[in-house]
């Protein structure tokens, strides 16, 4: 059972000041699952990936990411150790073409040298190849052709999500965290994101999703924890969280 | 024509024009020779200290210490070349200053560069202010207030009949040499990823890319340059005092890429250009300078943000807005 976790979230407690953004929250995230995290307006979602992702340091507990404790490291580490995140806004160099917003996402713009980046040098042109190729690549997965050389501020609002998605995924991240990936979407581009999402998750990449819709969370998570006030008030599969009290309650009040 | 090659045929041609300005000037106005080459030499440094710091803005760091820098290449190379004779080869003198420039750069770079806007431009400010009393202070080894005299010039420039002509063509170098490098930084993927930091470095960081590497490095390659540029002046001038490189040689490698644009390259050279040529005449204006300093910096600020090399584009977007306020009118 633990080889096949990805992701273990121990006894995380984080306190700004006097509020407690979360309190002894324990879960864990397996290889190839389709995870959801959900919970009313501040419940400490949000938080959580932000310990998660190295932005904060946890009061509290330990974060363990495939087999190996992330707590503490810096957050560009951790990313490199294979996990990727999105932000809650749609997060882009906005000046920059899709491509090269891309680009940015690809593992090897972190091997590129000064000196061979003035030079370049065969190696230089073999990393920009690789660095070229796998942006291609990226953007012929999520369909963003007639728009790679488009500035990322022209683009329409889902496309910004899209390719904010195409950035945390160029690095082939063993664990995709998307913090509200649907909010300010129309019906036609949730279901594209969402199409995009579940085929990741089918080609064998562990998601983790934060989402307040709960049609698409119900839909493909198969499995959820909610958190309430930084607690964690439930877990398990979609069909269970809706029959369960406590997070009825703590969604619509009593 | 391979459209690779484009902009470094086009750089070849700029330089080789440049370089038949001594010869033609010599041969038509011999007497204006002198005032020619000293601008040009200004002019010419200067377009590679503005296209260093505009190298760091794209990094997000406004630098107000470039002039410590210049002062730092400068007062190494005098200092071993000149004041202890250390060195005998002027050129290593050179290299020395830049390294000194580039080891500050790097102490100085690595506790300041994550400050954001404001904090990063009052520490490099303050750090180049610093400088002053610590150079007027010390007789050894800096020479206190009359500072260090008699920097010889670099070898091979006596080939020319005078040094004007020498240190024009070093200047020729020196500025497309920087140029060369800034431009091949800015088209590489180290580029993409300084231009991204300046945008959004929380994104970059979570590219897996560790922001405050970049930066560092951005700073003190700068720097290094900047302190080469630093020593060269050091022999031009053969003299230099605490007072030679001041408040306003940072501020004014600001101001070159405030006056010309920031988004584009071109921004710092016709920045540099323009205002070396103005400081000249400005010279003469005293504490009157200031004033124009200060109506320069509103004008641009308020008026033209994108500096001359978005004037055109400017004057455009007026002219057609015009028009169509008359066909309004007109309908």
């Amino acid at each position: 059972m633990a080889d096949r976790s990805i992701l273990r979230v121990e006894n995380v407690s984080k306190n700004f000041g006097g509020l407690v953004a979360l309190s002894e929250v324990s879960f864990h995230i397996e290889k190839g699952d389709f995870f959801g995290l959900i919970g009313p307006n501040g419940a400490g979602k949000s938080v959580m990936v932000n310990v998660i992702s190295g932005l904060y340091s946890p009061n509290k507990g330990r974060v363990e990411f495939d087999g190996r404790q992330i707590t503490g490291l810096r957050p560009d580490r951790i990313i490199r150790e294979g996990l990727s995140r999105t932000f809650q806004h749609s997060t882009l160099f906005f000046d920059l073409s899709v491509r090269e917003n891309i680009m940015m996402g690809v593992r090897a713009m972190a091997d590129m040298g000064l000196a061979e980046a003035i030079l370049g040098s065969s190696s230089a042109r073999s990393k920009d190849k690789a660095i070229e190729d796998r942006s291609q690549e990226v953007i012929d997965l999520l369909g963003l052709e007639q728009q790679a050389e488009e500035v990322a501020a022209n683009l329409p609002y889902g496309l910004q999500k899209i390719v904010a998605i195409g950035i945390a995924i160029a690095p082939k991240p063993k664990l995709l965290i998307l913090d509200e990936p649907l909010t300010g979407l129309v019906a036609a581009e949730v279901d594209q994101v969402m199409g995009h999402i579940a085929s990741l998750n089918q080609q064998g990449m562990t998601i983790f999703i934060i989402e307040h819709n709960m049609r698409a969370v119900m839909n493909f998570c198969s499995r959820i924890v909610v958190l309430s006030f930084g607690n964690k008030i439930a877990e398990g599969a979609p069909g269970e969280i809706q029959r369960n009290r406590e997070v009825i309650k703590s969604y619509l009040g009593e | 024509m391979n459209s690779r090659l484009a902009p470094y045929l086009t750089a070849l041609a700029v330089m080789a024009a440049l370089a038949l300005v001594p010869p033609l000037i010599k041969f038509i106005a011999p007497d204006k020779w002198e005032l020619t080459a000293h601008i040009g030499i200004k002019i010419l440094l200067n377009v590679g200290f503005g296209l260093c710091l505009w190298m760091m803005l794209q990094a997000g760091e406004l630098s107000l210490g470039q002039g410590g820098f210049i002062t730092i290449g400068a007062y190494t190379t005098g200092i071993l070349v000149a004041k202890y004779n250390l060195i005998s080869v002027v050129w290593l003198g050179y290299l020395a200053g830049a390294l000194a420039a580039a080891v500050i750069a790097l102490m100085l770079g690595y506790l300041i560069v994550h400050l954001k806007r404001i904090f990063f431009l009052l520490v490099t400010w303050s750090f180049a202010e610093m400088l002053h009393p610590v150079l007027t202070s010390f007789e050894h080894p800096f020479g206190g207030a009359m500072g260090i005299i008699d920097i010889p010039a670099p070898e091979g420039l006596t080939l020319f009949s005078e040094s004007w002509t020498g240190y024009y063509y070093l200047a020729l170098i020196y500025g497309f040499a920087v140029l060369w490098i800034v431009w091949r930084i800015a088209g590489s993927k180290v580029g993409l990823i300084t231009k991204s930091i300046g945008q959004n470095d929380t994104l970059v960081t979570f590219c897996g890319l560790y922001v405050r590497k970049y930066k560092v490095m951005i700073f003190v390659l700068g720097c290094f340059i900047t302190g080469i540029g630093g020593g060269i002046l050091a022999s031009y001038l053969t003299a230099i005092s605490p007072e030679t490189f001041t408040f306003f040689t940072s501020l004014d490698i600001i101001m070159f890429n405030l006056i010309g644009g920031m988004g584009t390259m071109a921004g710092p050279i016709v920045g540099a250009v323009i205002l070396s040529g103005l400081n000249e005449y400005l010279f003469a204006a005293g504490y009157w300078r200031m004033v124009v300093y200060g109506l320069i910096i509103i004008f641009f600020i308020t008026l033209l943000p994108g500096g001359m090399v978005s004037l055109p584009a400017a004057l455009r977007k007026r002219f057609t807005r015009k028009t169509k306020k008359q066909e309004v009118g007109l309908g």
